[in-house]
């Protein structure tokens, strides 16, 4: 993987438009975000035409206006271009160079200052504005609306504080001007103390005395009504107040967000476009294929990739960041959080992209479909709650919750503002997205097992069961259950090899070659037996007969590690003859389940002293007594290990012992030997020599497991095993519903 | 040492490296392979020849353990076969040098700089190391692929048109240097369009016709093998020899 990343990176080097890109990108971004959020927010340009004549007061009631505060203010809120006609208002509406217009007419101040009179006249501004598309009619409408109300919010307070000094006038008394007159009024506080003071003053039957208790209860009542009207105007002014509680969701602040968002947007389109093209590029040189022909596994290649985007990202990102922070403030303490959702986001966002390379195929394509793919999940992502209908907002959430653009973007707010969200779960949910995303590159790992190995093993293992019939059926039951736990175990692919017939042509080789002489009648009569419940279980079985199991598993091994959809293909069983099909690159490496040891080339070297391609060499000069040849005299496992280790193969080893340049004790008496035999050394090796050509005739889709047979169920019971029935059903129902 | 003993009497000239039997290649409904069966001897130089959808590519393809047969075996020394494909796969950006270093890790050879060194020694590409294989001719380019199917010194090699797009100097240079390959001890296995190469560099002759092996033996052999005498040269001879059989 070490020599992929490196070839990568030169790769990017000598790309200077891609290279720039990865620099440049960033940077823009970065200065573009700080200018705006640095600047805070544009005040839109509106055209002001000013028709009242210049010098003119504003006099409410006795209360003098501050014309010149007043537009300073509005001009605070927009950017006021001073117009001088209405035709070069409209002019400037119709362009484009103004939002709108705002004309004040020539009689505003005598219809404002009406408001306070007994006559009044509603003063009305003319607006101007360019409805060319609705995003602007939107935004127009809501800032001169605002602003309309904010100068109606003032008068009214004015003109309330007027409506209010008449009712304390009229309540209290006191001097009133109008038209240049000053006028006396006596209030009605006045005027129920001065009927009270007369009403004792009359006589007790006077006829005026009930009018008189009429006149003062009205007065008393009118005082204390008006008394209450005071506050009712004041709250006509601000008629409703708000009260805000946040019930849910927990917001950085607008510039940590701003930032989040920059930064995500980044990371993804870095990310995903780097690593699509990438594995695009592969397919594209043509070195795909050779590439993972046995040179690096595909699951390395995707984790070579992913390791690129993540570095990448992490680079780019921080570049980023660090731009930003020359006009906004970032807190560097917390670069291990926001580092952390980097990393992670990077992961989800390269694991995504990958899945696009390897849909696409050829790097223009991959960009392409990275770009159609990204834009609308990262805008889309980006709708609120509420903006939208709730069924297209459950849609949304769908979205949200399958890319990993809104998870990264809540990762990256919470790591940046201490005020954002949490960071535990948007992280584990990128991680969880990107072992999907890589999870659509299947790792296919092919099991091949030894039958006839297992079939020995459980048959001196367990105890005998005789079924209802007589046969002999625990090693069977023992072999299945043990296929069964290896499915279980999450094997996908798997090949058994059975011995249908021990003798095979490896005995017109050879006279003592095994045969099935002396084997347990009870163990020979159960390969047919757990050849057919294997096959009944949906495991694909090659019984042998010409051929050995091993002859199988070698063939069935180089089958599948021809296909460069298989990843691995893990040979299980300890026998020493299989060490020669076990290569180099790590993808056929054997097993022995019962030691839960995998062997591959070091393994192998390991063990036997010698590397896999000698290992028939090593047998036909040690021997093997199991399989009955017994190899040349005085050759034993360490000497031969040695001379091999040293010349690889029979035909390499010097004739003479003197001419080996490997200490050996009696390498004169052994090279003699190897001289005197040697016709016998080269048949002892063609007898441990696997044929790769025996007949399997199988591709490697045909031992994807998808569960037993219909007749698994009642073998089972023939087998007084019908628990292994239910498991084989437990397991294919819950691969079913894994999809 | 015992290969060159006559002390044992024998010889591995004739040692057959790779065999297949009986392979067949289905694509869908379409066969690419029927029953193809034949092997290849140390040292041989085998032309897999053919009009265009033969299966010769397939044939290659599935000997260089890139798609797996439907049925029949290939008997192969595991991981000592180089594929050189038709289009050349190697990374045009980077350096040939770089390239050949990066699949020389790739392959785990032992000494990587020599490894390299010998490589663009064989190539007579020394002086062009530091340039980008984007930028070489296409005859360097090919050689540069066949280069990179060597470095794990393989015992068989198989070549998929590996003169297309050549000139005639470069086709030439091109065979030199696989002749020399042959001359080592290397298995060639080459599939091609150009049938007076075939009888020119090929030591035998493999010929298929819709996925059918109709004909494996020398030029020579295959001269006889035509009933209509008359053929001005071995191209018509072959074209007489597709014909007599339907093709």
């Amino acid at each position: 993987m070490r020599w992929l990343f490196i070839k990568d990176l030169q790769i990017l080097r000598r790309s200077p438009l891609v290279t720039a890109l990865l620099v440049v990108y960033p940077v823009a971004i970065a200065v573009l975000i700080g200018f705006a959020l640095s600047r805070g927010p544009e005040t839109p340009r509106v055209a002001f035409l000013n028709e009242v004549p210049a010098g003119q007061p504003f006099v409410l009631a006795g209360t003098k206006f501050d014309i010149a505060g007043a537009r300073s203010a509005l001009c605070s809120r927009i950017d006021c271009i001073p117009v001088s006609s209405e035709q070069q208002a409209r002019d400037m509406v119709a362009s484009g160079d103004a939002l709108a217009a705002l004309i004040l007419p020539p009689d505003l101040i005598q219809k404002l200052e009406s408001l306070g009179s007994l006559t009044p006249s509603q003063p009305t501004v003319r607006v101007l504005v360019n409805e060319e598309d609705p995003v602007k009619a939107r935004l127009v409408d809501d800032r001169i609306s605002s602003l309309v109300t904010e100068a109606n919010l003032k008068i009214s307070k004015q003109v309330t504080r007027i409506s209010t000094n008449y009712l304390t006038l009229l309540l209290r008394g006191g001097n009133f001007n109008l038209l240049g007159q000053t006028f006396n009024v006596l209030g009605l506080k006045n005027t129920q103390r001065i009927l009270e003071a007369v009403r004792p003053q009359l006589p007790a039957n006077s006829p005026f005395a009930v009018a008189l208790d009429r006149v003062i209860q009205f007065s008393k009542l009118a005082r204390q009504n008006l008394n209450l009207a005071t506050p009712l105007l004041g709250s006509i002014a601000h008629p409703i107040d708000v009260q805000k509680e946040v019930v849910s969701g927990s917001p950085p602040s607008l510039d940590a967000f701003a930032i989040s968002v920059a930064a995500t947007v980044t990371l993804m389109f870095v990310t995903v476009l780097l690593v699509a093209g990438s594995l695009a590029l592969e397919r594209e040189e043509n070195a795909f294929a050779r590439l993972t022909r046995g040179l690096v596994g595909r699951t390395a290649l995707l984790l070579e990739k992913v390791g690129l985007g993540v570095t990448l990202s992490i680079v780019v990102t921080l570049l980023m960041l660090g731009g930003l922070s020359l006009f906004v403030h970032i807190d560097w303490g917390r670069l291990p959080l926001f580092g952390a959702a980097i990393v992670a986001g990077g992961a989800a966002f390269a694991a995504f992209g990958a899945a696009i390379g390897g849909a696409a195929r050829e790097v223009r394509a991959s960009s392409l479909l990275a770009f159609m793919i990204s834009l609308p999940i990262a805008f889309v992502s980006l709708v609120e709650s509420g903006t939208v209908s709730p069924a297209l907002f459950d849609v949304i959430k769908v979205v949200r919750a399958l890319f990993p653009f809104h998870a990264a973007l809540d990762a990256m707010s919470g790591g940046l503002d201490a005020a954002g969200p949490a960071l535990g779960l948007p992280i584990l949910h990128l991680l969880r997205l990107g072992a999907l995303s890589c999870d659509t590159w299947e790792s296919v790992k092919v099991h091949l097992i030894d039958g006839t190995y297992e079939l020995f093993r459980y048959f001196f293992a367990l105890p005998q069961h005789v079924n209802r019939e007589d046969h002999e059926v625990a090693a069977t039951r023992g072999v299945v259950g043990s296929v069964l736990t290896l499915l279980e175990e999450g094997a996908t692919h798997v090949g058994v090899a059975t011995d249908h017939v021990i003798e095979s042509f490896r005995n017109d080789m050879w006279p003592t070659y095994k045969t099935g002489e002396g084997v347990d009648p009870a163990l020979k009569s159960q390969f047919p037996i757990v050849e057919q419940a294997l096959a009944a279980a949906g495991v694909t079985v090659w019984p042998m007969v010409e051929f050995e199991a091993d002859d199988a598993l070698c063939a069935a091994a180089a089958m599948a590690a021809a296909d460069p959809a298989v990843d691995q293909v893990i040979i299980c069983t300890p026998d020493k003859d299989l060490g020669q099909c076990v290569t180099e690159d790590g993808r056929i490496v054997q097993l022995d389940r019962r030691q839960g040891t995998v062997f591959n080339r070091a393994g192998v070297s390991e063990k036997f002293g010698v590397p896999p391609e000698s290992i028939p060499d090593y047998l036909a000069l040690v021997g093997d007594s199991a399989d009955g040849f017994p190899g040349l005299p005085g050759w034993g496992a360490k000497s031969t290990a040695a001379v091999l280790a040293r010349y690889g193969r029979l035909e390499d080893i010097p004739a003479a012992g003197d001419e080996w340049d490997v200490a050996v004790r009696g390498a004169g008496k052994l090279a003699a030997t190897l001289r005197n035999q040697f016709d016998e050394a080269l048949l002892f090796r063609r007898i441990a020599t696997l044929q790769p050509d025996a007949p399997i005739s199988a591709a490697v889709e045909d031992l994807r497991w998808t569960g037993p047979a219909a007749g698994f169920a009642e073998l089972c019971d023939w087998l007084d095993a019908t628990g292994l029935a239910a498991r084989a059903d437990a397991l294919a129902a819950a691969r079913a519903r894994a999809g | 040492m015992f290969a060159e003993s006559a002390t044992h009497g024998r010889s591995i000239d004739g040692e057959v490296v790779i065999e297949t039997r009986a392979l067949v290649k289905r694509f869908g409904e379409r066969e690419a392979l029927r029953g193809v069966s034949f092997a290849a001897h140390r040292g041989e130089l085998l032309a897999v020849i053919g009009p265009n959808g033969a299966g010769k590519t397939t044939l290659l393809s599935i000997l260089a353990g890139i798609r797996p047969p439907d049925a029949g075996t290939v008997s192969r020394p595991p991981g000592e076969i180089g594929w050189i494909p038709q289009q050349a796969a190697f990374y045009r950006r980077l350096t040939v040098t770089e390239n050949l270093r990066l699949f020389a890790h790739l392959e785990k050879v032992p000494d990587t700089d020599a490894t390299v060194e010998e490589m663009l020694d064989q190539t007579g590409l020394a002086d062009r190391r530091n340039d980008q294989v984007g930028t070489l001719s296409g005859g360097n380019q090919q050689r540069i692929n066949i280069a990179i199917g060597l470095l794990a010194r393989p015992r068989v090699l198989l070549l998929d048109e590996p003169s297309a797009g050549l000139d005639p100097r470069q086709r030439e240079r091109l065979w030199e240097f696989v002749l020399g390959l042959a001359v080592a001890g290397t298995t060639v296995i080459f599939s091609t369009h150009n049938i007076a190469e075939a009888e020119r560099y090929g030591q035998r002759l493999l010929v298929l016709a819709d996925g059918e092996a109709l004909f494996d033996g020398t030029s020579a052999e295959l001269h006889a093998a035509v009933r209509e005498s008359g053929a001005r040269d071995f191209e018509q001879a072959f074209v007489a020899f597709l014909r007599d059989r339907g093709h």
